[in-house]
This record gives C-alpha cells, sequence and structure tokens, in this order.
C-alpha cells in the first residue's frame, strides 16, 4: 500500500489555507476599506482637529500652527461645559431609563396572549419610525404653555392651579425634552425585549408554576435574568443613542432656558457651525466619543453574565 | 449641386450654432442668495430690482436663490471658506464683521465716495465700517416700535399708548385681562419672547437703552454695564411678575398673540408691517404702531447689507456694484417703502404724501432715525456668542427669577472667555 509524502499533502493543505483566508480577507476588504474611511478617517481628523485652532474660515489652509492641549484646557476650565456633562449625564440616565421601564412594561404586556395584539404591537411600535423632528415638534406644541394639551390635563386633573411653564424653567424644560425622547425611544426596548422574552423556554415558568412561584417571583427569578445580556446590549444601543441626540433637543429647546437642556451634542453644534470653533468642538467631541465608550464597557461587564 | 446645398445648409447650421455658442458665452450669471426670496413685500422689492437692473444690462441675469435664515450664515462662510463666494453677498448685518475680519470682502471706499451720496444714508452706515473702510452697504437702517392694539386699550378705558416704560408696565397689567370669565387670561398686555430665542436680546436691550445716552451691555473693555442692566431686567421683571407676559413664546409666537389681539402690545422692528398685513380683517385695523415708550434712544440697527466679495472677478465686482448702485437709486430706495413697506436708507426719498396716506410708515422712517446700534462696540466679532450669553443671562435673571448680582457675575465671567 502506497504511502501519500506528508510533506507534500502539508503544503496542500496549507496552500488551501492561506487560498481560503486570502478569500476570505478579499470579501472582507470592501467592508474593512468602507469603515477605515466612513468611520476611522473621520475619528482621526477629529483627533487631530481637537489639538489645533481650527476655524471654518480657514480650514482650506489646513491646520495651522503648533498642536497642543489649549482646546482641552479651555473645554475642562469651562463652566459651560461642565454643565453640558451634568446635562447631558441627566438626559441619558433619565431617557434610558424611562424608554427602559415603559419598553419593559409594554413588552410584558405584548407577550401576553389576548385579542388584538397585533394590531396592539403595531401601534406600540409606531413611534419608533417617527422622524425626531416631528416627534419632537408635535411634543412641543402638546407642552406649549399656553395651548398645550399636558397643560390643560393636569389642570382639568387638579394636578396644577396654574400652567407650567415647561420651556422657560430648567428642570420642566428637560422633563419635557426627556419624555419627547422616551416616547420615542421605548419601542426600541419593547421590541427587542419582547424578542428576548420569547425565547425563553416556557418550561421555566411551568417548573416555577408547578413550584408555586408567584408572578413577581417568575419575573424576577426567570424574566430578568434570562433578559440580563439582551437588556445590556439595548442599554448600550439606547444609551449611545441618546448621547448623539440633537434633532429632539435642539427643535424643542434649542438648548435652553440658559443651557438647562444644551447636552454636549448640542453644545458641539453650537461650538462647530454657529460659533465655528471646529478645534474645540472636535475637544467636546472627543470626551463624548469617551464617555460612550466607558459607558459601553460598564454596561457590557454588568450583563456579560449568561443565564442559561 | 445638392452637394453644395447640402454643404452650404451644414454650414449655416454651424455658424447658427456658433453663434448661440458665442451669445451664451457672453451671457454672464450672478449669484445672488438671500433669505428674503420668499418674504412677501420684501421678496416682491427684490425681485423687481432684478428684474430692473437685467433690463438695464442686456446678458446679464441674476440668480436669486432662497436659503433658509437659520442656515443661512453657515452656509455662506462654508462657501466662503470653499474659495466658493456668491457674487453678490447679502447678509444679516450682525454677522457681517466676521466676513471683514476674514478678507473676504471688497472695500467700498472708492466707489462710494464717487457716488457721494452717503450723506444721506443711513446713519447706522457705520456698521459696514471695518478699520476704518465701508465694506458694505446698509439695505435697511432701523429703529424699534411699539405695536399697539387700539381695541384692546379702548376696551380698558386707556386714551392711547404709554411714553415711558413704568406706564407700559402699568397698562399692560391693566390690559391683562379674562375677557370670559372661564378662569384664564384671553388677553395678555404685553409679549416678548421668553425662551431662548434671539427676540430676548432684543427685548433686554430696548429696555436697557432706557437708561441713559450711552447704556449698553458693555463698554469697548468688555466691562457690564452693571446699573443699565439690572434696570433692564428689573423693567421685564416686574412685567413677569404681574403676570403680564405669557410665559414659554418665542419670537414668532409672540408675533402670533399680537396679530389674533392675545397681546396688546409688543416691541418690533419696521417688519412688523408684514405682521399687520397679514392679520384677519376684523382685527387688522386695530393693530397700529407707535415710537418706543422709553425715555433715552431706542433700540435699533443695521438689519441687513449689502456686500461685494474680493474673491470674485474685476468684471464680476463690476457687475455686483452695478446692481448696488441701482439699489441706492433713489426710485428703488422709495419703491422698498412702497413695495417691501419698510423704511428706505437713503433719507428725502419719500413723498409727504405717501406719508400722509402711510401713518405707520412715518413712524418707521421716525424712530429708523434716532435707533442705536444694538451690537456693542468691542464685540462685533463674535457677537453671536456674545448674544446667546446675553440671551441665557436675560432669562435666568428675568424669567427664572436668579439673582440678578450673581447672573451678572456668571455672565461676565463668560464674557472675559470671548475669544
Amino acid at each position: 500500500m502506497a504511502t501519500i509524502p506528508a510533506i507534500p499533502f502539508r503544503r496542500q493543505r496549507l496552500r488551501s489555507a492561506v487560498r481560503s483566508r486570502l478569500y476570505a480577507f478579499t470579501l472582507l476588504a470592501p467592508a474593512v476599506v468602507a469603515v477605515l474611511l466612513v468611520i476611522t478617517y473621520p475619528l482621526i481628523m477629529a483627533g487631530q482637529m481637537s489639538l489645533y485652532d481650527v476655524r471654518v474660515f480657514r480650514i482650506a489652509q489646513g491646520f495651522t500652527g503648533e498642536p497642543s492641549l489649549r482646546n482641552y484646557e479651555d473645554m475642562f476650565t469651562n463652566p459651560a461645559f461642565w454643565r453640558s456633562l451634568r446635562v447631558t449625564l441627566a438626559y441619558v440616565a433619565l431617557g434610558t431609563l424611562g424608554s427602559f421601564i415603559v419598553g419593559l412594561c409594554t413588552a410584558l404586556l405584548l407577550n401576553q396572549p389576548f385579542r388584538g395584539r397585533f394590531l396592539a404591537r403595531i401601534l406600540v411600535v409606531l413611534p419608533w419610525p417617527i422622524p425626531g423632528v416631528v416627534a419632537a415638534t408635535t411634543f412641543m406644541w402638546m407642552f406649549n404653555s399656553s395651548f398645550g394639551v399636558v397643560n390643560y390635563l393636569l389642570l382639568q386633573l387638579g394636578i396644577i392651579s396654574r400652567p407650567v411653564a415647561w420651556f422657560t424653567d430648567s428642570t420642566p424644560a428637560l422633563l419635557a425634552v426627556v419624555a419627547a425622547t422616551i416616547w420615542k425611544g421605548y419601542p426600541f426596548f419593547t421590541i427587542t425585549l419582547l424578542a428576548g422574552m420569547q425565547s425563553i423556554p416556557r418550561e421555566l415558568y411551568e417548573a416555577a408554576r408547578v413550584d408555586g412561584a408567584s408572578a413577581p417571583k417568575q419575573f424576577w427569578h426567570i424574566t430578568v435574568p434570562a433578559l440580563r445580556s439582551v437588556m445590556g446590549v439595548a442599554m448600550v444601543i439606547s444609551t449611545l443613542w441618546l448621547f448623539r441626540v440633537f434633532d429632539i433637543i435642539y427643535v424643542m429647546t434649542g438648548g435652553g432656558p440658559s443651557r438647562a437642556t444644551e447636552t454636549l451634542a448640542i453644545q458641539i453644534y453650537r461650538e462647530a457651525f454657529q460659533y465655528f470653533e471646529m478645534g474645540y468642538a472636535s475637544a467636546v467631541g472627543m470626551v463624548t466619543l469617551v464617555l460612550s465608550i466607558v459607558a459601553t464597557i460598564i454596561y457590557l461587564r454588568v450583563s456579560s453574565r449568561s443565564f442559561y | 449641386m445638392q452637394l453644395r446645398r447640402l454643404t452650404r445648409i451644414a454650414l449655416s447650421a454651424l455658424a447658427a450654432t456658433a453663434l448661440a455658442g458665442g451669445v451664451s458665452a457672453q451671457t454672464i450669471t450672478l449669484d445672488m442668495p438671500s433669505w428674503q426670496v420668499t418674504e412677501p413685500g420684501t421678496g416682491d422689492w427684490w425681485r423687481a430690482l432684478i428684474a430692473e437692473f437685467e433690463e438695464q444690462n442686456p446678458g446679464v441675469t441674476i440668480d436669486f436663490q432662497h436659503q433658509p435664515l437659520p442656515a443661512y450664515n453657515q452656509t455662506m462662510v462654508t462657501r466662503f471658506a470653499a474659495g466658493n463666494p456668491p457674487d453678490i453677498l447679502h447678509l444679516p448685518a450682525a454677522n457681517f464683521m466676521v466676513y471683514a475680519q476674514e478678507g473676504w470682502l471688497s472695500s467700498l471706499d472708492e466707489r462710494l465716495d464717487a457716488l457721494g451720496i452717503m450723506d444721506r444714508w443711513t446713519p447706522v452706515q457705520s456698521t459696514c465700517e471695518y478699520e476704518g473702510t465701508a465694506m458694505c452697504v446698509v439695505i435697511l437702517g432701523y429703529g424699534d416700535v411699539l405695536g399697539w392694539n387700539d381695541a384692546a386699550f379702548e376696551r380698558a378705558g386707556l386714551s392711547g399708548p404709554p411714553t415711558t416704560s413704568e406706564e407700559l408696565i402699568e397698562f399692560a397689567r391693566v390690559l391683562t385681562v379674562d375677557l370670559t370669565g372661564n378662569g384664564t387670561i384671553d388677553q395678555y398686555g404685553f409679549v416678548f419672547p421668553t425662551v431662548t430665542h434671539p427676540g430676548v436680546e432684543a427685548t433686554a436691550t430696548a429696555f436697557l437703552f432706557e437708561y441713559g445716552p450711552d447704556a449698553h451691555w458693555v463698554n469697548e473693555s468688555l466691562d457690564l454695564n452693571r446699573d443699565a442692566i439690572r434696570h433692564a431686567w428689573t423693567q421685564m421683571r416686574r412685567l413677569i411678575e404681574d403676570g403680564s407676559v405669557p410665559l414659554g413664546l418665542d419670537t414668532n409666537g409672540k408675533r402670533q398673540f399680537w396679530v389674533e389681539g392675545r397681546a396688546a402690545m409688543m416691541l418690533e422692528g419696521p417688519w412688523i408691517q408684514g405682521n399687520i398685513n397679514r392679520a384677519g380683517p376684523e382685527i387688522q385695523p386695530h393693530l397700529r404702531v407707535a415710537q418706543l415708550p422709553f425715555s433715552g434712544e431706542v433700540r435699533g440697527g443695521a438689519s441687513n447689507v449689502l456686500a461685494i466679495p474680493s474673491g470674485i472677478s474685476a468684471d464680476r465686482q463690476e457687475l455686483a456694484w452695478r446692481f448696488i448702485e441701482l439699489f441706492m437709486s433713489p426710485e428703488w430706495q422709495a419703491a422698498y417703502s412702497t413695495v417691501a413697506g419698510q423704511p428706505p436708507a437713503r433719507a428725502g426719498v419719500l413723498d409727504e404724501s405717501f406719508l400722509a396716506d402711510n401713518p405707520n410708515m412715518r413712524e418707521y422712517v421716525a424712530a429708523a432715525g434716532v435707533g442705536r446700534d444694538y451690537i456693542p462696540r468691542g464685540s462685533e466679532a463674535f457677537y453671536t456668542r456674545f448674544r446667546d450669553l446675553i440671551i441665557e443671562a436675560t432669562l435666568s435673571a428675568v424669567v427664572q427669577g436668579q439673582d440678578m448680582d450673581a447672573t451678572l457675575n456668571e455672565l461676565q465671567s463668560q464674557i472675559r472667555r470671548l475669544r
């Protein structure tokens, strides 16, 4: 019986492996190039820009002068930056938490069998495809202090004795913006959590029922742990989304009153496109990027433990 | 024979094509973006002026394109930075200084001197000067006026508009009423924007100018004029505390309230006429204008300007200047009032009979004559940022009732940071 020589076979296997890797890299190459062009290059540009005094007026001249941390120094010593940072953290926390709670409640509801569930599912996710500008304009009118439906309802219910000037005081303005954000953002949680709930094996609930576990106990000991990773990913995506929300806030308040709703995204826009300070805006952008990365790491660490 | 005929036809066709090409090569299109293209009155006046210019300059057309105001300055700055400026630059006066500082504008000194009419031009033409050189021509120099509703005044038993700010506050209180008796206010005495909007600064400056002839937000060293600011904020805060002002409106909401009769008084520039013209027939006859009820100076200044970019060819600059020259002519200055409904920048172009038939125009012209520039000296280069700081501070002190001294200290420290 003839034996196949070992070396040529190994060489052949190696050649085949190289060929298949090459093939894979060739297929991946367009995506890699696109990512480099669309994401990495602007990121590097923004990082570089944050080290220079770049103004739109002279952008054609490129970066002039020596690179320095002047923009970062200005930013960290500027009370407006710290205020925007506080507003951003409050906005992201309230928006994410609010969207999560509403999304979880609606997902639990839609996970139950009832007549008209299909229609209810459609209605619940309707805010998701509505453009942010449209949602913001609608909420702006709803919260209008003179003829808004929110004040009307609160007055009729006796919760307030005189109309609330939603957009002239700091806290009401932030709450109004957060309300619009929650309305726009909760369907995302509904969809992802509902999908997660439907993948939980029914046997777990049946076994729990046999053992006499109440509905809240089933929720806390089966549903929540089983959804942990889904919740984590959804939270990350929502947090990243809220860090960069511009349209809702800009349309409703423009960042006011007195910067009470000026998030870092709004500040970046104002610095870059109203005051044309591209260098400073890039520095704020880099800080926002770092914050987003930190938030992502924390969420993923917390939610990485597997239930199954 | 047939070949010769065919050749003749072909040659004729070629000649016709060349001629057509020659004509189209001589046609010059000047690019002129503006935010006023769709404005009733003003837009009509611009189109008529452009038609006249094109008739006087065969082969030259103007592409008058609409660019919305909110992003107008950004669009223009981007075009200049990219080396693609328009041929005729129409600008809000508040943004002019940035363009002048960047060297993007041509000097108009020689041309204006040769024209010899600047002694008859609006006094706020000084807004167009950069380092002693005229870089633009003011289109509209104005002073604010008081819009008032005479039906509301009559119902309240008031004989005429207020003449001092104390009277304004008192009248506003009287004019704030629940007409239907359902517990909600149907008519406010006075209205000004109370959310983040440039109109906040405009109102505060109008009250601030009452303080004295030299009163402004800051001096040339950018030190706050604290007493004048306190006076302005106090008067505005009194109006809010009296409940005479509806809260939560921006400038558009403010105008809408007045036009619908839901507010009896407001401060506005001469463009208030546009609001009066579109009011409902039952309310329009009652909407009137008067001089500001302040004893000091009137808030005003240059609204918008025309300039010639330095980055375009000499031929195009010459054509752009011809357009500006036509705009400055007595006929088109008069038409600015008759068609656009705005006070002309050139003095003496309106005849007495026109003013007699248009009492509001008389008020606009009078206000324009005494209007003082709302942009403080020394803040021109970063006026947008400066104005935003004023808006924030005014909302804090007036609407949110924050401590005035603390707000002033914060404002001063922010102004010091301006670069």
